[in-house]
């Protein structure tokens, strides 16, 4: 059933990359800037770009262009920079273990804190303490991520000195490596936190009204695992949607973060190759953004069928 | 005779529109080791909120006691503290829902749900847990119960639902069972055979049971007494004969002469002339007049206080009815 439910996630995900495809190749060719004239430097003659610019093909119609880039994606020949020669493939490989460790590191941190906040809000609902997380969950959404990135690194990589804020330390499961992640998972986690905790706590108090809550009462079991084990795990069920919902946020806001942090992953490099017109490298660093977005809802997908089982069986 | 529970005096009131209104004034209600007694009333009458006061389970910001003392086992649930009242919820005393299909958790096992309170007490390991819950199953008749302790509710029927719910809230065996309105969401024949289940269990156990049900009907089966509600106010309330055979109240026959075994063949059925008074309707003296055949201004106008008819058996009513209510006997 579970692989059942997972291939259909992945046919019904197909169309997404395909326009991710046409959409990144468009706006590439859109582009008004020359492939040929970055190749072939300053002091090209008309002769050599024209040369260069059979060579890429890019002088034939635009359709004939698409048909060769799409047939060369599925011999999985994502081309070559243009500025270095490196192949995209090599280069997407090299970043993306960062990026995924960056990822993983603010649903760690975020997850957790922004469930755990939405949970101590309802049940301190009204109260200080609620309207203290609600507060902070609105100023964590309203503030860009390169603002709360320059703010952590203003207080605490400058005037604390405390945790390190340019590149990567090595491996997470260094302490270097750890203490490079922090600041740029914490940054990237308030675009989540927010989001979670609100919610969390709106779910919280909508599932509180539900008959199942009374009877789960009834039982004299208590009042927080009335709340944790009724109230709370139904309430999760839109908060996991929320997750996916928000990860097109979240890629964005890797893509600033890591340049922010001069963290070696997949949004920096999309960053430098679009900035340098580096077609080839730009196109493909948004296919495997778009990728792991199709890949997060994905597991949101099945998540969300394990915690609902009304939600199995596609 | 000794009691199980008491309620003295209960007054409960709910928040509307920023205001709080009493939606029950004043009631006192007992039930004995073994006995069923039956709440009765039109929606609105407060005897769902009475019920739930006893667990107190009333909606936090909605509703509240205001007033009164529920003693059991020595314990005023009416003031008591939420470990105390635990202490007694499931084990003590269990309750059923009106609505079998939002009454359960749709997110977990229907095993999971019948045990979780005999677990989370330790009252017994898990597998024993789980036999048990087999057990229960098989005692509210629920077909093929082995499966059904890994099912979710929505794979289940509203019968089976509120099968497991009896199941649910009996398998700590308490004292008391509060069933509200335990088959008012349900088809004819599934009421039946739900009903069916929880007498033979009652009968079995020798368990006492408060019945919240607007249907006079199932009444008769299953009580050994009556109280019938009428706007926050116990208006009558003696044995089963006592209220069936011989109503003072003329709510009581209103609602009686509803029913069709009231009804000679061939006549329409009788419909009780107006509605419920609101929350806020100010009334001074009976909270029934304005439906009253039998009102007459003055002496219904003051404070009219429960009146011993005959032992056991009281009457909100100045002038009550003296006659017999004659049952007909359908063919």
């Amino acid at each position: 059933m579970l692989i059942n439910q997972l291939g259909y996630r992945i046919a019904v995900s197909l169309p997404v990359l395909l326009g991710v495809i046409l959409l990144g190749f468009v706006l590439m060719v859109m582009v008004p800037s020359d492939p040929a004239a970055i190749l072939a430097g300053e002091a090209a003659t008309p002769e050599i770009l024209a040369r260069i610019r059979s060579e890429l093909g890019v002088d034939r119609p635009v359709i004939e262009q698409f048909w060769r880039y799409m047939v060369r994606l599925l011999h999985g020949d994502f081309g070559r920079s243009l500025l270095n020669g490196v192949s995209v493939v090599d280069e997407v490989t090299r970043t993306v273990g960062p990026t995924l460790e960056l990822l993983l590191a603010t649903l760690v941190i975020a997850i957790p804190l922004g469930i755990g906040l939405g949970v101590l809000a309802t049940a301190w609902r009204g109260g200080a303490i609620d309207r203290a997380i609600m507060a902070f969950a609105v100023v964590g959404m309203s503030m860009p991520v390169f603002m709360t990135g320059l703010l952590l690194i203003n207080i605490v990589g400058v005037q604390l000195g405390a945790l390190p804020v340019q590149g990567r330390g090595g491996p997470i499961y260094t302490v270097q490596g750890l203490r490079h992640l922090i600041l740029p998972a914490l940054t990237l986690s308030m675009v989540l936190i927010g989001p979670i905790a609100r919610m969390t706590r709106t779910s919280m108090l909508e599932v509180a009204n539900k008959d199942f809550v009374r009877t789960a009462r009834s039982k004299g079991i208590g009042e927080r695992r009335v709340l944790v084990g009724h109230v709370l795990r139904n309430a999760l069920i839109p908060t996991v949607n929320l997750i996916g919902l928000q990860a097109g946020y979240l890629l964005g806001g890797i893509v600033i973060a890591e340049t922010i942090f001069a963290w070696p992953g997949l949004g920096r490099l999309a960053v430098t190759a679009i900035t340098s017109n580096d077609t080839p490298m730009a196109q493909g660093t948004i296919l495997f953004l778009a990728l792991s977005f199709v890949v997060i809802n994905i597991l949101v997908d099945l998540i969300t069928g394990l915690l609902d089982p009304r939600a199995r069986g596609v | 005779m000794d009691t199980l529970l008491e309620i003295n005096n209960l007054s409960v009131t709910v928040m509307t529109g920023g205001r709080e209104l009493a939606a029950v004034r004043n009631v006192s209600l007992d039930v004995a080791p073994g006995e069923v007694l039956a709440i009765v009333g039109e929606s609105g009458s407060g005897k769902s909120l009475t019920a739930l006061s006893v667990l107190g389970l009333l909606s936090k910001g909605v509703a509240r006691i205001s007033e009164g003392e529920i003693i059991f086992d020595g314990d005023d649930l009416a003031k008591a503290r939420p470990h105390v009242l635990d202490r007694h919820r499931g084990r003590d005393i269990g309750m059923i829902f009106q609505e079998p299909l939002s009454a359960l958790n749709p997110v977990l096992k229907i095993g999971d749900q019948i045990i979780e309170g005999m677990v989370v007490r330790n009252e017994v390991s898990r597998t024993e847990a789980r036999k048990r819950a087999l057990a229960a199953l098989t005692d509210v008749r629920v077909s093929d119960p082995e499966r059904r302790l890994d099912q979710y509710p929505h794979e289940l029927s509203g019968g089976m639902r509120q099968r497991v719910m009896i199941a649910l809230a009996l398998i700590s065996s308490p004292r008391l069972l509060i069933a509200d309105e335990p088959t008012t969401a349900l088809d004819v024949t599934i009421q039946a055979q739900v009903l069916e289940v929880l007498k033979d269990l009652q009968r079995r156990r020798g368990l006492s049971m408060i019945l919240i049900t607007h249907d006079l009907g199932i009444v008769a089966d299953m009580a050994d007494r009556i109280a019938v509600m009428y706007a926050g106010e116990i208006v009558e309330t003696g044995t089963v004969d006592d209220i069936l055979s011989a109503p003072k109240h003329p709510y009581t026959i209103g609602l009686l002469s509803c029913l069709p075994e009231f009804s000679p063949p061939g006549r329409r059925l009788v419909v009780m002339q107006g509605s419920i008074p609101a929350l806020d309707e100010r009334i001074d003296g009976c909270r029934f007049k304005s439906r009253c055949p039998r009102y007459q201004p003055g002496p219904c106008d003051a404070p009219i206080p429960l009146i011993d008819l005959a032992p056991g058996h009281q009457c909100r009513c100045i002038r009550p009815f003296r006659s017999q209510l004659a049952k007909v006997h359908h063919a």
